[in-house]
């Protein structure tokens, strides 16, 4: 059968729940049609009917089982939500129901026997939100989380490991977010945990303080053109305040230094050596004394 | 029983073995001087076989291949050699220790041996033996004893799948091969190696004159004996006993170091032979052109070595094209066409060969 | 105590290390038994951390039971704590092969839920990437696919093309996988000059190449015998099963929501859904081809529609989608890409469900290699198509 053979006999979402309510009484709760996609709230009890219905009937003819899956309802416990779709039609339905037992022992009936991709999906749902899904043939072992895994992690009771351990480092966090949106300016306190940008201002510290010695050393050889190069290198990558020395800029495209620099390339090729191996034989002096201790 | 075959011996010309020039010198040396060819034969010539296979595979595959070690890379195989001689030598804790440090030396050992009767140059061989088709195949079908041996001690699923894998395909590729070759020493009148490759020179296409190489009138034997080769040697598509996609490294999985490397020195060492050996039957050996002569004395050898190694490395550069642009088969349809195929076709050739001889006289 | 010791205890199962010695079974003449084959977590077949256990009887499989979760991240929870413009980065991490298809499914999302109109050159730059983006995922399949069936050269000629798109793509987005290039109402950042000429160059060149696959691997008479017949799939099993994407159009039917459901503006363009025969692993591969050409051929139409203007909405300081629940579908490289997306009115979703389309394919596993040889197995586990991240989430 070629796809969407009977788009133009669609059922309207109207007609759809009149359909529904028609085959199936009171295991219809409702509808709502929000956001371009209609939903229709069932009955736990008429959960598995309701899917038989959809896809037997021949005005629906949903086949193609798209997705299940659990939503944490606060205290009214979870939801179960599945979305078929048609391809004869191109009419998507959303079928929702409320778990029985609350959030203590939320039960749904499975779908396993109506279509066959409801076994993995009903597995993930054990997983994630611990809903039992009587009639499934093994909702063991845990499917995506490891196997001796406590806890049920996508229940709002369930916190983020890292988020109990650690506050989020710096500013990004949505809830440092006053009310009308402005971010709420946050200075790190004593324990709090030190953010990426602590690190970075060390970090940049460092690297700056090391560029200036290997300018220094070059600088000492002779080789002008080293340190122009060195200097906006370390402003880009690292603190804006050390953008402000522009000299170093201005002495690379100086044609007259450009000029000097290739006429003495040699020279300051064996002056850059020399000064590497002036570098190394301090090193190994600094390094001695140590190994002898 | 004996009035029957004795008038036919009688036909069968004496077999007086050729002469090596490498019986010079008395026993010691000539000694030396000959596990001096086979060893060159062995570890060199697989590693300039392998040195091709690195360059050809990356140049037909939009790469450049090995580049650091050595000029071109060349050394790379020697440096993949010492790498593997350093690194640890384990063994899984449920392996069968013996067998399992035995299975690579089996194959090693079976592959070195064969290579005492492949001539390179009139003269340049280790031993000729009246039986040296036979001696060859024999032995380099032990080879997968080996493999067995080492499917089997790895305890290990993969490997055992891998060993049994090679078993079978063995036994259905062994077949062609040897009714193929059996096709050549008819023609030729000897088991020989060297009577071979000196009857391809004398022989004449269809009494005309024309001077021509057994592949002319047993095109079909030597497609199926190179077929034949690949499956023996588990070279792609045939290696399933491999097939790293399915069986991560079949056989080989649970070896490392110097054991990992007598394998892989084992499979160089098998495209070698097996080109040597479709030389030698099918392409004149170290003739350079059929019904062309190489000049007398040591030039005379020289270059005929260099003819039939030239000859050896075209013939591995086929097999690396044919891994860079084919899949692997399965094992069944390898089985299906081994038995349905190549059987009865290899038996046409040997009844063809059969009748043309009897023909031409 | 000696090896022989050890093995001793080894093969009765007594000693650590059960499972990897090989069970001797009875002791009389032609005993055998079925054996259970581990394939994974870490085997070259699956790439990735992905296990399948088979029962088999010689090389033939009896049942298959794949064990996914190796590589779940958690990426619906860490979702729930992160606003609608950090998830972006989040959600290209799941399928790293289309990191730019998946951005693009949430941005969706979040922009249906606030009933927002995205500039029209956005939307074309999205469906403009989207197919760069496609193209780039199958290419990657083209060439392990071929790999898995012991083809080693197609790989590095899929790379050759890989490496033009990624260039390509990198001058727009700055990123190779995860780009990162969406934002709710549009895109980040404006195309870079010249892009567009690049785009049409790339887009010649990569067609100007595709015959080499065709003649490499489709044509190949090896290739042929391993795939042709090799786990079908019915349409009907498909879809109850929610396997979508190349292996549904493999089975015949042309359920593509370019087509049937267009987003962006799909429906201004014409778009082929190419189909293969019974839905073996050649159909599968067939199409996967197939597709890169209709990807070739969007490109080329997008080119001549793009428009000028601005390519993204002034958003508030912080987006913040309404109340209430949406699903957006888009098709991924894979397959149907489904985002639901639930809000409590806050600052971050309520629950954010990824239905991923390798989860759904990979469920069908069991299904197409019952009875099957094992090299067929894995020409079947290569012929699915799958990322493991997408499975796992």
């Amino acid at each position: 059968m070629s796809v969407l053979a009977r788009r133009d006999r669609a059922l309207t979402p109207e007609e759809t729940e009149a359909l529904l309510r028609d085959r199936l009484g009171d295991g219809i709760i409702g509808s709502t049609l929000a956001h371009r996609m209609f939903t229709v709230h069932v009955a736990p009890s008429a959960w598995v009917d309701t899917f038989t219905r959809c896809r037997d009937e021949p005005l629906l003819d949903f086949d193609l089982f798209d997705t299940l899956h659990g939503v944490d309802a606060r205290e009214d416990g979870f939801d179960v939500v599945a979305i078929l779709y048609s391809t004869s039609t191109g009419n998507r339905l959303c079928l929702r129901t409320r778990c029985e037992g609350g959030r203590d022992t939320p039960v749904c009936p499975s779908l396993n026997d109506v279509y066959r991709g409801a076994n993995w999906m009903e597995r993930e749902t054990w997983d994630m939100f611990g809903i039992e899904f009587p009639g499934h043939p093994a909702l063991e072992p845990r499917i995506l989380t490891v196997e001796n895994f406590e806890g049920w992690p996508l229940r709002k009771d369930f916190h983020l490991a890292s988020r109990v351990a650690k506050p989020w480092p710096g500013v990004k966090e949505p809830a440092e977010l006053d009310e009308d949106g402005n971010v709420i300016e946050r200075v790190p306190g004593i324990g709090d945990a030190p953010g990426p940008y602590v690190l970075d201002e060390a970090m940049a510290a460092q690297a700056i303080a090391l560029r200036q010695v290997s300018a220094a050393i070059d600088a000492a050889a002779g080789n002008e053109a080293a340190v122009a190069s060195a200097e906006p290198t370390v402003s880009d990558a690292t603190m804006p305040e050390a953008s402000a020395p522009a000299s170093g800029t201005a002495a690379s495209t100086d044609p007259a230094a450009a000029a000097d620099a290739a006429r003495t390339a040699d020279e300051q090729r064996r002056a850059q050596a020399e000064a590497r191996a002036r570098k190394a034989a301090e090193r190994a002096a600094d390094e001695t004394p140590e190994e002898q201790a | 029983m004996t009035t029957v075959i004795a008038p036919v011996a009688t036909l069968l010309p004496v077999f007086a073995p050729a002469e090596s020039l490498l019986d010079t010198g008395g026993t010691v040396v000539s000694l030396l001087l000959k596990i001096a060819f086979i060893t060159v034969m062995f570890l060199v010539v697989p590693l300039v076989g392998g040195y091709l296979e690195h360059k050809g595979m990356a140049r037909l595959q939009n790469r450049r291949g090995p580049v650091e070690a050595g000029p071109a890379g060349s050394l790379q195989l020697v440096a993949d050699g010492i790498k593997f001689i350093q690194k640890e030598d384990i063994i899984p804790g449920a392996a069968d220790r013996k067998v399992f440090a035995m299975a690579p030396a089996i194959g090693l050992v079976a592959t070195l041996l064969s290579f005492a009767v492949i001539p390179l140059a009139p003269g340049l061989f280790a031993l000729d033996l009246e039986l040296g088709l036979f001696y060859v195949l024999a032995i380099s079908s032990v080879g997968v004893l080996g493999i067995m041996m080492a499917g089997w001690a790895s305890a290990n699923k993969f490997s055992l799948i891998g060993g049994l894998r090679a078993a079978a395909q063995l036994i259905a590729y062994e077949l062609p091969l040897i009714l193929v070759a059996v096709a050549v020493a008819l023609q030729a009148g000897t088991l020989s190696l060297v009577g071979i490759v000196e009857a391809q020179q004398s022989s004449e296409l269809f009494g005309t004159g024309i001077s021509m190489w057994y592949v002319f009138p047993q095109a079909l034997g030597f497609g199926i004996f190179f077929l034949a080769a690949l499956a023996e040697l588990s070279r792609p598509p045939f290696d399933m006993p491999i097939g790293d996609s399915e069986l991560v490294f079949g056989y080989i999985t649970e070896y490392s170091g110097i054991k990992f490397a007598m394998f892989l020195l084992t499979e160089y060492a098998g495209m070698i032979l097996m080109s040597g050996l479709t030389v030698v039957l099918f392409l004149g050996g170290w003739q350079p052109l059929p019904g062309l002569d190489l000049p007398d004395g040591a030039l005379g050898v020289l270059l005929g070595a260099g003819v039939t190694l030239g000859k050896i490395m075209l013939l591995v550069f086929v097999m690396i094209w044919v891994r860079v642009a084919y899949p692997r088969l399965r094992e069944d349809q390898l089985q299906r066409i081994s038995w349905t195929v190549l059987v009865p076709l290899s038996l046409v050739n040997l009844a063809v060969v059969a009748v043309g001889k009897v023909v031409a006289g | 105590m000696s090896d022989l010791d050890v093995r001793e205890q080894l093969l009765q199962g007594t000693a650590p290390g059960e499972g990897l010695a090989i069970e001797l079974v009875g002791d009389g003449d032609l005993v055998t038994a079925d054996m259970s084959l581990s394939i994974g977590p870490a085997h070259p077949a699956t790439h990735g951390v992905f296990r399948v256990v088979f029962e088999m009887d010689g090389e033939r499989i009896l049942r298959a039971k794949p064990v996914i979760g190796y590589m779940h991240r958690g990426f619906e929870k860490l979702a729930e704590y992160r606003d609608y413009r950090q998830i972006m980065a989040l959600v290209n991490r799941h399928d790293w092969l289309s990191g730019f298809s998946n951005e693009l499914g949430v941005a969706l999302a979040v922009e249906q839920m606030l009933e927002m109109e995205v500039p029209e050159r956005a939307q074309w730059i999205r469906m403009l990437m989207a197919e760069w983006n496609r193209i780039l995922n199958h290419l990657m399949f083209i060439g392990s696919f071929a790999l898995e069936l012991g083809a080693i050269t197609p790989m590095f000629y899929a790379f050759r093309e890989r490496e033009d798109i990624q260039h390509l793509m990198e001058s727009a987005t700055g990123g190779r996988l995860h780009f990162t290039y969406n934002q709710v109402g549009g895109v980040k950042i404006d195309l870079p000059r010249g892009f567009l000429a690049e785009s049409a160059r790339v887009s010649k060149l990569t067609r100007s190449r595709m015959p080499d696959y065709d003649d490499l691997v489709l044509g190949n008479e090896i290739f042929r015998g391993r795939t042709v017949d090799i786990g079908p799939l019915p349409t009907d099993v498909a879809l109850s099963l929610g396997v979508t994407g190349p292996a549904l159009h493999a089975t015949g039917l042309a359920e593509d929501s370019r087509v049937t459901e267009p987003y962006l503006k799909y429906g201004d363009i014409d778009v082929e859904v190419p189909v293969g025969r019974n839905g073996d692993a050649y159909d599968r591969f067939a199409v996967l081809l197939g597709r890169i050409r209709v990807s070739l051929d969007i490109i080329d139409q997008i080119h001549d529609h793009m428009t000028s203007g601005p390519v993204n909405q002034k958003l508030p300081k912080m987006v913040k989608a309404p109340e209430g629940a949406t699903y957006v579908r888009t098709e991924n490289p894979l397959g149907q890409l489904g985002y639901w997306l639930e809000s409590d009115g806050g600052r971050t979703p309520w629950r954010l469900k990824m239905r991923t389309p390798s989860f759904s394919n990979v469920q069908a596993i069991p299904y197409l290699v019952q009875g099957q040889l094992l090299p067929d197995a894995i020409s079947i586990l290569g012929s699915v198509f799958f990322v493991v991240g997408d499975i796992d989430r």
